[in-house]
């Protein structure tokens, strides 16, 4: 099964000559034992960069190799220097720099590897399709991991139209009105990518307490009582109105969803539907109390590190129409762009 | 919509078009990322301090847990024998998940998973043990606000099934649906029943115990555990066949030379003697899993994924497999037993020197068969079964090897023939499948060289597969039973079966075939095969 990386091999490269070294880098690496060669979609993983970078380094904190592990694909670092882009504008592409790699998991006789491209580009937005485009393998799905904050970073229509799928954290939201406006263009697009957001995945077990709270309820429901108010803790802004878009996306609540900050420090999120049904989310479990229900009960949040979550969501190709309506909802809040 | 400007923290709802026409719980679950709800229940595991329960049970309920799919509230109520206490049930429970579980114990997620484990003294015999164990459950689901809803899980031998459900029945544990589903269950709670193979040693007492189970419990509640369906090779069978349009025409007698399905084990029997002296590689191994994969590599698309109209197309391959009877037992059955050999280079004893094991025993350790499907679509291709115990590795997989191609061009040598394509579908270990074919070496002349195509789920999809327990417990708490064997399937394995073991329970003096531990099975076993031209394809 997937573990870490039995082996790295490097080397330098140029955007002219990726595929020749590649194929020499595999070469290299088979030389010793068989290795095969595992590709499930082509990770396009978009961060923008200034000034001098060596692309011999990954950007630290994105676990890049663990997800290569548990989700093979062609992977494509795309270092984009926006400041020389405006510096530049109109020049056309310019590759300053690429490295290419074959990364080994699993066992001597049992070997797989899994490719990695590193660029870091200057040049005009427009002309980044062709540079992404060359890499691609034609044949399996393109998945595009945007790493940047969507408050303040739009995405790049000329990329992101390559992909199927758009992930994204809206854990790193710092202003959730802004990202949501930046989202709008991908939801109104019918041919737009599918969105999964990792934070929206963290809703899962609120989701599931919460239908089995309505079950519980003998179906005496027809809406979850009001007023409802959203609680959330520091940086859990973009989970608290997410949550409040998937209810009214649902239809579930009949009058308005009020989301507030909860200054705690351990706070996560909590909601209080009409003062009686009351959820709170914490680190391990959401706690659902209930006077309708017969008890209260929890419901565990599944232990998943960020590498199992990216993997997971490259995994789910169909268009997760929940999440697509709650952002909906909230563009309608937000208002777009 | 609210200004943003005027009220900076509210989501406005929206007036519901047809909101009507749809439950709250309806909206809520839709979509399909919408998580698995499967209703709050009590599972009580009759066999709860056993073996199944420490190996594979409650490390595959563990691990639900920390996925966050066991129902909210869920109780797991160990009972039987030897009396203990609850936290001793914990501590049980805890040393089978870190042994067993896939994942390590994580004390965040044990601390609230050991406050659903209950354990319950109860002796199968005693009426009053079972009052007992009323008693407690409703004390138990009283404080956990649980419904009612439950499942019993019978982890014991078959022959404790019927005084087990007998007893249920008597204890009033079991409501039985009525026509209109949901109604009284909405009220009583449901009772599903799971049961471990083996049903039984042979027809009739399969019967004698099915019979007893629907006095209790409805076919609908019943869920008959074969744990290779599980398996998430298994499951792919169906996706590999009737998701691709390149294998789905090849399937049939017109492209399809023979069919190979092997089992094996490198594991003797061990302390399991007392148990296998009844049963053989026959009973253990063919009458289920291995006719369960024939019926799924050979069945006609179903027409749904609906679990009856899947199990109806494997019943008619079961059905539609050619009785072998009489002297063709002789012909197309081969039997054996391991004598002492070698394990990974350690000496290991033969079968008849294992612990509970009669000296003279003759119960088979391995056998090999020559089947045909007596159908439109398999008529004439032969498919070969094998399984034993102590053979070189473990290793489960389907192999499909397709006709040759016409003997010109590349296939001219007669003495030299090409490799033929395979498409190995590996159930264990190492689960995945691969395709052989034939390539060009590089090079100024035209020489060819098989190549494979090999697909790995460890390597395509990285994390760790569920357990097939993990699955199909999930399934019966959510009331799927597509990868349950109903009964009828059931009956009719050991029908065809039947006549195989009548002619050997006749062969009382003929001298049992042997190999030594650590081979591929008896020589017979290759020359069964090999007089119908073709050669077992080693795992």
């Amino acid at each position: 099964m997937a573990g870490s990386v039995a082996t790295r091999a490097w080397r330098p490269s140029a955007l002219e000559r990726l595929d020749e070294d590649l194929t020499d880098l595999w070469r290299e690496v088979a030389r010793d034992a068989p290795v095969s060669r595992a590709v499930m979609s082509n990770l396009v993983v978009f961060c923008r960069t200034s000034g001098d970078l060596d692309v011999a380094t990954l950007p630290a904190d994105l676990p890049i190799e663990a997800v290569a592990g548990q989700h093979p694909a062609r992977i494509i670092v795309l270092y984009h220097d926006a400041a020389a882009e405006g510096r530049d504008a109109g020049r056309g592409p310019r590759t300053l720099d690429a490295r290419v790699g074959v990364l080994t998991f699993g066992a001597p006789e049992s070997r797989y590897g899994v490719e990695e491209i590193v660029i870091r580009s200057a040049c005009d937005e427009a002309a980044l399709p062709s540079i992404v485009r060359a890499l691609m393998h034609g044949d399996v799905p393109t998945s595009i991991w945007w790493t940047e904050d969507l408050s303040g970073s739009r995405p790049l229509p000329p990329i992101v139209g390559l992909a199927r799928q758009f992930l994204y954290d809206s854990r790193c939201w710092s202003d959730v009105g802004a990202a949501v406006r930046a989202l709008a263009p991908l939801l109104e697009d019918p041919f737009g990518p599918d969105l999964s957001d990792l934070n929206w995945r963290r809703l899962t077990p609120v989701r599931q307490a919460v239908v089995h709270a309505v079950a519980s309820s003998g179906g005496r429901r027809r809406a979850l009582p009001a007023p409802v108010v959203i609680s959330h803790g520091p940086g859990e802004a973009a989970l608290a109105w997410l949550t409040a878009g998937w209810l009214i996306a649902c239809e579930a609540v009949a009058a308005d969803v009020a989301v507030e900050e909860d200054a705690r420090p351990d706070a996560v999120l909590s909601a209080s539907f009409g003062g009686q049904l009351r959820l709170r989310l914490d680190a391990h479990q959401v706690t659902i109390d209930d006077p309708l229900g017969p008890a209260p009960f929890t419901v565990t949040v599944p232990r998943e590190d960020v590498a199992a979550a990216v993997a997971a969501e490259l995994r789910s190709l169909p268009r997760d129409s929940c999440l697509g309506d709650a952002l909906a909802a909230l563009v309608r809040r937000f208002g777009a762009s | 919509v609210s200004d943003p400007a005027a009220n900076d923290s509210v989501l406005s709802s929206e007036p519901a078009a047809d909101a009507s026409d749809t439950t709250l719980f309806e909206r809520l679950a839709v979509g399909s990322a919408a998580p698995l709800v499967a209703q709050p229940v009590t599972l009580v595991i009759f066999g709860g301090g056993g073996d199944l329960a420490h190996r594979k049970l409650l490390p595959a309920l563990y691990n639900l847990h920390l996925d966050g799919l066991l129902p909210p509230r869920m109780a797991i109520v160990g009972v039987g024998r030897p009396a203990t206490t609850d936290d001793a049930y914990r501590a049980f429970a805890k040393d089978g998940i870190t042994h067993f579980s896939r994942r390590p114990i994580d004390e965040a997620g044990w601390e609230a998973f050991a406050a659903s484990l209950f354990f319950v003294n109860l002796t199968i015999e005693d009426s009053g043990s079972f009052a007992a164990l009323g008693s407690r459950l409703d004390v138990i689901e009283h404080e956990r606000g649980l419904p009612g809803n439950r499942i019993y899980y019978l982890a014991l031998p078959s022959a404790a099934f019927v005084p087990a459900v007998e007893q249920l029945a008597r204890a009033r544990f079991v409501a039985r649906p009525l026509a209109r589903a949901g109604d009284s269950q909405e009220r009583t709670g449901f009772a599903r029943l799971i049961v471990e193979k083996p049903i039984g040693r042979d027809l009739a007492s399969a019967q004698a115990i099915n019979d007893a189970i629907a006095k209790v419990f409805d076919e609908s509640q019943i869920y008959r555990i074969d744990h290779y369906l599980g398996k998430e090779t298994v499951q792919n069978i169906l996706v590999l066949r009737f998701a691709n349009s390149i294998f789905e025409p090849q399937f049939n007698q017109k492209y399809v030379d023979h069919v190979q399905i092997t089992v094996a084990e490198e594991e003797g029997v061990g302390t399991r003697g007392g148990y296998y002296e009844q049963a053989g590689a026959l009973r253990d191994m063919v009458q289920n899993h291995m006719l369960q994969l024939l019926a799924l590599i050979a069945m006609e698309p179903p027409r749904t994924l609906d679990a009856d109209v899947v199990r109806d197309e494997k019943l008619e391959i079961i059905k539609a497999l050619r009785p072998i009877t009489g002297e063709a037992v002789e012909r197309q059955v081969v039997r054996a037993q391991y004598t002492s050999g070698f394990h990974l280079g350690t000496p290991v004893p033969g079968y008849r020197n294992e612990p509970r094991v009669d000296p003279k025993s003759r119960t088979e350790t391995y056998v090999a068969l020559q089947l045909f499907i007596d159908n439109w679509r398999w008529a004439g291709v032969p498919f070969f079964l094998r399984t034993g115990k102590r053979l070189p590795k473990r290793a489960s997989e389907i192999s499909v090897r397709l006709k040759d191609v016409p003997p010109i061009l590349f296939n001219r040598d007669a003495a030299a023939p090409l490799d033929p394509n395979v498409l190995t579908v590996r159930i264990q270990p190492d689960e995945g499948f691969a395709l052989g074919i034939v390539s060009k070496i590089p090079g100024p002349q035209v020489r060819v060289y098989p190549v494979k195509m090999d697909f790995r789920y460890g390597s395509t999809f990285g994390a760790t597969s569920p357990e097939a327990y993990e699955r199909l417990l999930l399934d019966v708490m959510i009331g799927d039973p597509t990868l349950f064997m109903r009964r009828d399937a059931v009956e009719a394995a050991w029908r065809f079966v039947m006549p195989i073991l009548d002619r050997w329970d006749a062969e009382t003096t003929k001298p049992l075939a042997t190999y030594a531990a650590g081979e591929w099975g008896p020589p017979e076993a290759r020359r069964l095969i090999e007089s119908a031209g073709r050669q077992w394809r080693d795992p």
